[in-house]
C-alpha cells in the first residue's frame, strides 16, 4: 500500500491538525486528572495557611529579648573593632545542635588551615 | 630482498592509505572541524565529540565496520533498527519535569504551534526535489529533536541518516545563536518584559497519572511512535513515582551516558564520504535551518496571539521553547526575557512548551509514519 497522499500541503494540513488535536486533548486530560485528584482537597485545605501564622508568631518571640541581643551584638562588634558599616547582617544561630557543632568544626578547621 | 619488498607491498596494499580518497580526506577534515567546535568552542561537546570521532572512523578505508561482526556493527544495528532513540527518550523522560506543563496546560498549544516548522521544511524539501519520505525526515529536523529525527529517518529514508542526524544535532547545539534574533524580530520590548504569574503547585498524583494516561492515549492513537512516547513516559514515571529512585538514577545517568556514546558514535559512523558528500546534504543542512527558524518563529507568533487573547498574561518569548531541544530552548527564553527585564524569570514557564514540543514532535513523526510510512 502506498502513501495516503503525496500532496505536501495536504500532508502539512493533516499533520498540524492532528498535532494540535492530540496536544489539546492532552490539555483536557490534564484538567480531568486535576478534577479526579483525591489529594487536591487535602493540599488546598486550610491546614497549610494555619502553619504560616505560627511561623509569624515565632518571630516576635525572638524579638522579645531584643534589648539583651542588641547589647550582645554591640559588645561583639566593639570587641572585634568593627564599625557599623562593616556589619552586613546578623542572623540567629540554628537550633539544631549538630549543625552548630558542624559550624564550629568548620571554623576551627579553617583557623588551622590559615 | 624481493621477499622484503613483496611484504612491504602487501602491507601497503592492505593499509587504509592505499584506498584513501580525496573524499575521505574531506570528511576527516569535517570530523576535525566538528571536534574543534565541540572541544574548543564547547558546542554540545557530549554529542558532537562522539559524532565527530565516529566521522573520522567511518572514513578510514578497509575497516570492515559494515561487513565484519564487531562492536561497530552492534552500534550500527542500534542506529538502523531504532534501538537507541527510545533508550535516549527513557533518560530524557527521567530528567524531565512535566510539572510546568501540568500547571499551565495551555502551553501545550505553543508546543504544537512550533511544530509548524516541520511542515514548512517538508514543503521546501518537496519543492526542491526530495521524495515525500525524504521530505518528511528533513522536516522533522525542525522539531529540534535528535532521537526522533533518527527514529523517523531510519524508518523512512535510511540513506539520509548521517546528514539528517548531523543537521539535527548541529542546530540543537546552535539554539542559543539561532533563536534570539528571531525572537526579538517577532516581539516588542514591551512583550519581552511581561512577567508571568507564578505557577500553581502540581500534586504528586497528577505527576504520576499524567505519564501513564498520556502513554495510553498517544499509543492508541499513533502506535508507530509507542516506543518513543512509551519510553519517555516510563522514564518520567521512574522519576515521579517516588519508589523507583534507583531506576530513575540509572536512566538519567549511567544508561543515558552509555546510549549517548552509542547513538552519537553511530551517527558519526553513518557519515561516510560516498553518502555524505552530495548536494542533498547541503540542501538538507539549509532546509534544516529553515525548519528550525520557522518553528521558532511560529512558536513566538502563537505566543503573541496567546498573549493578546489572555490580556497580556503570557510572555510570547516562551513560544520559542516549543521546538523541543530540552532544556536549551527554555534557557534561551529565560535569557532573552531577563535581558529585557532583569526581574523576569521565564524558565519554568518555558519548560511547559518545551516538553510539549517533545511530545508534539513525536506525534508529528507518528502521523507522518502513519500517512506515508507504508510507501
Amino acid at each position: 500500500m502506498g502513501p495516503v497522499t503525496t500532496n505536501p500541503w495536504l500532508i502539512a494540513l493533516i499533520n498540524m491538525t492532528i498535532v494540535f488535536s492530540v496536544l489539546a486533548s492532552l490539555g483536557v486530560l490534564i484538567m480531568l486528572i486535576k478534577m479526579c485528584d483525591p489529594t487536591q482537597k487535602k493540599s488546598s485545605s486550610p491546614a497549610a495557611p494555619a502553619a504560616a501564622p505560627a511561623a509569624v508568631a515565632a518571630a516576635p518571640a525572638a524579638v522579645d529579648n531584643s534589648q539583651e541581643i542588641a547589647a550582645v551584638i554591640a559588645a561583639a562588634c566593639a570587641a572585634t573593632g568593627c564599625s557599623s558599616e562593616q556589619v552586613a547582617c546578623v542572623r540567629l544561630a540554628p537550633n539544631a545542635a549538630w549543625a552548630v557543632n558542624a559550624r564550629v568544626d568548620a571554623l576551627n578547621s579553617r583557623k588551622e588551615c590559615f | 630482498m624481493d621477499a622484503f619488498i613483496v611484504s612491504l607491498e602487501s602491507v601497503w596494499n592492505d593499509s587504509g592509505f592505499a584506498a584513501f580518497t580525496m573524499e575521505n580526506g574531506i570528511m576527516m577534515l569535517v570530523g576535525l572541524v566538528l571536534l574543534y567546535m565541540a572541544i574548543v568552542k564547547g558546542f554540545e561537546p557530549l554529542l558532537l565529540s562522539p559524532i565527530a570521532f565516529g566521522c573520522l572512523l567511518a572514513n578510514v578505508p578497509k575497516t570492515g565496520f559494515e561487513t565484519d561482526p564487531g562492536v561497530m556493527q552492534v552500534i550500527l544495528y542500534g542506529i538502523h533498527h531504532e534501538v537507541f532513540p527510545p533508550l535516549i527518550f527513557l533518560g530524557v523522560g527521567a530528567m524531565t519535569d512535566f510539572g510546568p506543563l501540568i500547571a499551565n496546560p495551555k502551553t501545550l498549544l505553543l508546543g504544537a504551534a512550533a511544530q509548524g516548522g516541520v511542515f514548512v521544511a517538508l514543503l521546501g524539501a518537496m519543492l526542491t526535489g526530495f521524495s515525500v519520505n525524504e521530505a518528511a525526515c528533513i522536516g522533522i529536523i525542525g522539531g529540534a529533536d535528535g532521537p526522533t529525527s533518527i527514529y523517523l529517518t531510519a524508518k523512512l529514508a535510511p540513506h539520509l541518516l548521517g546528514a539528517i542526524a548531523v543537521a539535527a544535532y548541529s542546530y540543537m547545539s546552535l539554539v542559543p545563536l539561532i533563536q534570539p534574533p528571531i525572537m526579538k524580530l517577532f516581539t516588542t520590548e514591551e512583550d519581552r518584559k511581561i512577567k508571568m504569574e507564578q505557577l500553581r503547585t502540581v500534586t504528586h498524583f497528577e505527576k504520576v497519572v499524567f505519564p501513564i494516561a498520556c502513554t495510553i492515549i498517544i499509543s492508541l492513537l499513533l502506535p508507530s511512535v509507542t516506543a518513543l512516547v512509551g519510553m519517555l513516559m516510563l522514564g518520567n514515571l521512574f522519576k515521579e513515582a517516588g519508589c523507583l529512585d534507583r531506576l530513575s538514577d540509572t536512566s538519567q545517568n549511567a544508561l543515558m551516558n552509555i546510549v549517548t556514546i552509542m547513538l552519537a558514535t553511530g551517527t558519526g559512523l553513518t557519515m561516510k564520504a560516498e553518502d555524505f558528500l552530495t548536494w542533498s546534504t547541503i540542501k538538507i543542512i539549509c532546509l534544516g535551518l529553515v525548519a528550525f527558524a520557522a518553528g521558532t518563529c511560529l512558536g513566538v507568533i502563537f505566543g503573541k496571539i496567546m498573549c493578546i487573547i489572555d490580556g497580556g498574561k503570557t510572555n510570547p518569548l516562551i513560544g520559542s521553547a516549543g521546538v523541543s531541544a530540552v532544556p536549551m530552548a527554555a534557557r534561551v527564553s529565560q535569557t532573552v526575557g531577563q535581558k529585557a527585564n532583569p526581574s523576569n524569570f521565564l524558565l519554568m514557564h518555558a519548560m511547559g512548551p518545551n516538553v510539549a514540543g517533545v511530545i508534539g514532535t513525536a506525534v508529528a513523526a507518528g502521523t507522518m509514519l502513519a500517512m506515508i510510512g507504508s510507501n
